[in-house]
């Protein structure tokens, strides 16, 4: 589904060179939920960025559903930047649309007709619980409710791929959770492929099915959830692994 | 008080000022958008960023914005006098008005599409959002209040400069209070033209905070 073959990112700003990552190789199976985790400067946010191209690698290969996405022109970056999905910290929906109008930005993007608009729209609204809130502005909204706006018009074009840009992490751990159960669901009922990044190890805890430690622009650990954490090999990994009982209390 | 001649002279006054001011500032919105979008596009990591075309356009747009609005109208007459056919009168003076106008809005524009929230842009791209959309559904109706704050700043400012204009033969307010208030020192006339000026100031700035203040959704 998606291959990331020795990839490897440097900024060259004028005055210096920053490597923000070292030779990734990473393989992300179709319908899988997978974290990244990692403090902030790890390098993960850069990586989540190369898959759907909103950043340029400087070496290696970004595949995603058979195309190599490094290579695309222009156009058919667009077309493949529409079946990617991405929900962002910050949320970043429109502050001059309302929910349903959010919504309906990708498929406006996209070209679809009115009527088809509609139609789905209204399904994606019922799917993230926000009927009531239809015509809101993002202004009127809580965190929680903007994330699933957020959600909804990530899911619009039918993605086979969701990217989370650290999601929850501007949310309470109540909403975090209603949150990461609505993820949960959207990847069980629709098989959407979820990559998702964040520093709280809760999250990859609860909905992950593998995991990758991010460190120094490196990948220092892998693998399915429970082996990663239940046997940490590295320095990094014990020490989000004595995150867990602080950050999950409700559990 | 003013006598009747004087009172039908400050109502054309009047309705050449506006006339002045509708045409004006109408081109002057048409032009600064587009300008004001170049402006910002071009810059250093922006969409369309193309560091000469940026340098060239915002050497422009510095140097009329600097040249004072009085000198400019004598500066630009044959230019206006191409276009319109005579330097005299208000449609003639509109061709100044664009021409000082517009820089200054188009400074406007891009300071109000700086302000939009750049992950919003970033959500569009990742959406597969062209830089047409990007500009048509994500700048523009997001930086909508402050263009139109934008519009107003430029309005009463063109009030100012069509007043400057009436000192050369521009016609509206701003002639009749210089030749008919203060070269015939009638005092009335001229506080009577000052007091139109004012409540259309007025007028203009409370129905653009309006305005913003409605479609703003923040």
């Amino acid at each position: 589904m998606i291959k990331l073959n020795n990839v490897q990112k440097i900024y060259d700003n004028n005055k210096q060179r920053v490597t923000a990552l070292k030779n990734i190789n990473l393989e992300i199976k179709s319908g899988e939920i997978y974290g990244i985790i990692g403090y902030s400067g790890a390098g993960k946010s850069t990586l989540i960025r190369l898959i759907n191209m909103l950043e340029n690698p400087t070496a290696g290969e970004i595949w995603v559903n058979g195309q190599r996405m490094d290579r695309l022109n222009n156009e058919k970056l667009r077309l493949a930047r529409q079946k990617i999905g991405m929900i962002f910290q910050n949320f970043n929906l429109l502050s001059s649309r309302t929910v349903r109008q959010n919504i309906a930005f990708p498929l406006e993007i996209a070209g679809y007709p009115k009527e088809k608009i509609d139609k789905r729209v209204s399904e994606l609204i019922k799917l993230v619980g926000l009927t009531e809130r239809a015509d809101a502005y993002p202004s009127e909204l809580s965190g929680g409710q903007k994330q699933r706006v957020g959600i909804a018009r990530a899911l619009a074009n039918n993605p086979e791929v969701l990217l989370s840009d650290e999601a929850t992490s501007a949310l309470d751990p109540k909403t975090t959770e209603s949150i990461l159960n609505l993820l949960w669901e959207i990847n069980r009922k629709f098989g959407i492929t979820i990559i998702l990044i964040t520093h709280e190890m809760h999250v990859i805890k609860k909905i992950c099915h593998r995991v990758a430690v991010i460190d120094g622009g490196e990948i220092v650990e892998e693998g399915p959830v429970t082996e990663v954490f239940g046997n940490p090999k590295k320095e990094i990994t014990k020490e989000f692994v004595k995150q867990v009982p602080v950050l999950s209390g409700n559990d | 008080m003013l006598e009747y001649r004087e009172l039908t002279q400050l109502l054309e006054a009047t309705i050449e000022t506006l006339y002045m001011l509708g045409l004006s500032g109408l081109l002057t919105v048409i032009l600064g958008i587009p300008l004001g979008i170049m402006l910002f596009l071009t810059d250093k990591g922006q969409l369309l960023e193309n560091s000469t075309l940026n340098r060239i356009i915002g050497l422009i747009v510095n140097v009329f914005r600097s040249i004072p609005f009085i000198i400019l109208i004598v500066l630009i007459m044959p230019l206006t006098r191409v276009i319109v056919g005579t330097t005299i009168g208000p449609t003639a003076a509109t061709v100044p008005l664009i021409i000082g106008a517009t820089p200054f809005f188009a400074r406007l524009v891009e300071t109000a599409l700086r302000e939009v929230n750049k992950g919003v842009v970033e959500a569009a791209i990742s959406m597969g959002a062209n830089v047409f959309q990007i500009i048509w559904k994500v700048y523009l109706p997001e930086a909508l209040p402050s263009i139109l704050s934008g519009i107003t700043v430029t309005l009463v400012a063109l009030i100012g400069y069509s007043a400057m204009a009436g000192v050369v033969g521009g016609g509206g307010l701003g002639n009749m209070a210089i030749v008919y208030g203060y070269q015939m020192y009638n005092t009335p006339v001229m506080l009577s033209t000052t007091f139109v000026i004012l409540l259309l100031v007025i007028f203009i700035q409370f129905l653009g905070d309006f305005l913003a203040r409605k479609i703003d959704k923040k």
